[in-house]
């Protein structure tokens, strides 16, 4: 996930001032760029209530503070964060050492403008729903637009592994979309 | 969005999902509450003023004297028949009481900005909101004096309100006793 040259200069700058002054308001800059995607990466990843997945955010961007001076640039700085955002989403999951099926009546409050209300929670139900190692290929790939070779990375898993995990989820949210239910749980 | 395998319908709309959410408010205040006590982040140092209790003594009886000051050059004018000054409608009590009323208005809405934006905790909007406040402030006390130039103790109404700076020295919080 690259940045411009430009927002990648701004994002020095300012943590730079994050840790040379500890500046308050630079760290709210950055908050505000890099929240709401990163919210609506670990949301989906995790599957859980708001709270949970605003708590993650908030350990990820302690963490990702914490361990600021050894950051290199070696890739943009939203990319990293969600690095840490994902390893500690997954640190969760095995916590919770589940594969659950989430209920919850307001799953997610953004509004995707090509689909109907109704279609839309059906949709985040069901993703929602997937066993968890689905559901992390698919919102990777599909949703933030990831290549295989980078989810293998991320995963630590062969390319042909997140390729056969994204087309059993597919399958899957196909048949729950249709309106059967898939309860099927992988090792 | 990739394309390295057939999408069926379901899929393109996954793909077509918000990837931004919006964060709760108070997800911010807690993220750089916990940074701060980690030392991560510094509290910013204020660069406002401190409405001390003296200053807010100063104010407040700049407030009084404007407010009591309108209204007995309300009931003045209009018991008079030809007032002398630089009113050009001396008859008009009302339309004079009104702008009395408002100037008073104006002036408390102005103080209780004051106090509220200087115990602000956002820098832009302390002062922003400190310069409207001071502002609407001066307006008022300038309305009022013009009303009433040749009033020795609304004369120093202005320099009262021009208090200064952050740095610069604080007023000495003498009382005054206004006699009309």
């Amino acid at each position: 996930m690259g940045t411009a040259p430009g927002i990648d200069a701004e994002d020095r700058r300012l943590v730079s001032l994050i840790l040379r002054k500890g500046d308050e308001r630079a760290f709210r800059q950055l908050y505000r760029q890099y929240t709401p995607r990163l919210l609506g990466f670990v949301t989906r990843l995790l599957a859980g209530t708001d709270s949970e997945a605003e708590d993650v955010v908030q350990e990820t961007w302690i963490r990702a503070c914490k361990g600021l001076h050894r950051f290199r640039w070696d890739s943009a700085f939203g990319t990293w964060l969600q690095g840490i955002g994902f390893n500690l989403v997954r640190e969760q999951l095995r916590q919770w050492d589940r594969f659950r099926l989430v209920q919850t009546d307001d799953p997610l409050n953004a509004v995707s403008p090509d689909l109907p209300a109704e279609d839309r929670i059906d949709l985040e139900r069901s993703i929602q729903m997937l066993p968890d190692n689905q559901r992390v290929v698919l919102v990777l790939h599909d949703i933030q637009g990831m290549k295989h070779r980078e989810i293998a990375e991320l995963l630590g898993i062969p390319i042909g592994t997140s390729k056969s995990h994204l087309s059993r989820s597919r399958h899957t949210l196909g048949r729950m979309l249709s309106g059967v239910m898939e309860t099927e749980h992988e090792p | 969005m990739n394309h390295d395998e057939q999408m069926p319908g379901e899929i393109e709309a996954v793909a077509g999902l918000p990837k931004e959410l919006e964060p709760s408010a108070g997800l911010e205040h807690r993220v750089v509450g916990a940074l701060m006590e980690c030392g991560i982040l510094r509290q910013r140092r204020r660069t406002v003023i401190e409405l001390t209790h003296l200053r807010l003594a100063g104010v407040a009886a700049v407030g009084l004297v404007l407010i009591m000051g309108g209204f007995a050059l309300g009931l003045l004018l209009g018991a008079r028949s030809s007032p002398g000054g630089p009113i050009e409608h001396p008859a008009d009590g009302f339309a004079l009481a009104a702008t009395v009323q408002g100037t008073g208005s104006d002036y408390l809405a102005a103080l209780e900005n004051l106090t509220y934006y200087s115990n602000a905790l956002e820098e832009d909007e302390v002062i922003q909101g400190r310069e409207v406040a001071l502002a609407t402030l001066i307006s008022a006390a300038s309305a009022i004096t013009q009303l009433m130039p040749r009033d020795d103790v609304l004369r120093q109404v202005l320099p009262m309100i021009l208090l200064p700076d952050a740095g610069g020295t604080p007023i000495t919080g003498e009382l005054r006793t206004v006699r009309f």
